[in-house]
């Protein structure tokens, strides 16, 4: 899944997207919601959480981006 | 002296000359002369041989052979070889050596930091999570979003039933060279 924030105070733009790991017989997986954050092209941060409200905290507390200004991009 | 001229035909020149060559040589009719026509045309061959060409010959010249020296330089050689081979098979188990020991190295101090064996995840792009407890290495090696290979150090905070992940000092950690 795949989250989408425009930050109006400034030019950075935010991504939350979701990611599975696996242990190496397969058998335990965790999901993690990472928390990308681009100023143009370039990506300056990356926080890997395992919850979408640790994600969204991470980017209200770093970055000042509310929760509303969350949109989802991609089920 | 007009009277002391003799003079003589032809034919008599031509019988005069035979018996002057018999004199001279008596087997002069059965010894071969380059035929008319030719250059040399009249004289005496050497019995119709194949005249002799020019050739140029291009072969590198006759070296002398020297068995013992070649024998030596021989061995020379093959030492030289197995000397080769023996460097590059002592160098590739040195590197070997060299790796293991960095990676027991390395394991070690994960270990220490994860005071245990941690639990090693993987994901499909390739990168690594090492997790244990409440601490946490994230490599980003395949995945780097457009910045050099690099690695996460982070602590985790219980909050609820989840854990909240924070950097342990820089956001980001580059490895040494570069990879």
């Amino acid at each position: 899944m795949k989250w989408h924030a425009q930050h109006d105070q400034s030019r950075l733009r935010f991504e939350i997207l979701t990611e599975e790991f696996f242990t190496r017989d397969g058998k335990e997986n965790i999901i993690y919601y990472t928390l990308y954050v681009y100023n143009g092209d370039q990506c300056t941060h990356d926080y890997q959480q395992e919850t979408l409200e640790a994600a969204q905290n991470t980017a209200k507390e770093f970055f000042n981006v509310p929760d509303a200004a969350w949109t989802i991009v991609s089920p | 002296m007009a009277h002391d001229m003799i003079f003589y035909t032809a034919h008599e020149m031509q019988i005069l000359r035979t018996d002057t060559f018999y004199k001279r040589n008596p087997h002069w009719p059965s010894q071969p002369r380059v035929p008319a026509g030719h250059p040399d045309g009249g004289q005496w061959t050497d019995g119709g041989r194949t005249p002799f060409v020019d050739i140029v010959v291009d072969d590198p010249p006759l070296r002398p052979v020297f068995p013992l020296e070649i024998l030596v330089g021989s061995l020379v050689g093959i030492t030289y070889v197995s000397a080769k081979i023996l460097v590059r098979v002592l160098l590739g188990y040195g590197d070997r050596i060299y790796r293991h020991q960095k990676f027991l190295r390395i394991k070690k101090n994960l270990e220490q930091f994860f005071d245990g064996k941690p639990v090693v995840f993987r994901n499909k792009a390739g990168d690594v999570v090492m997790m244990r407890q409440n601490k946490k290495i994230r490599f980003d090696l395949n995945n780097t979003h457009r910045d050099k290979p690099h690695f996460h150090i982070q602590e985790g905070f219980q909050n609820g039933k989840k854990i909240d992940w924070r950097d342990i000092g820089p956001h980001r950690h580059y490895f040494k060279d570069g990879g």
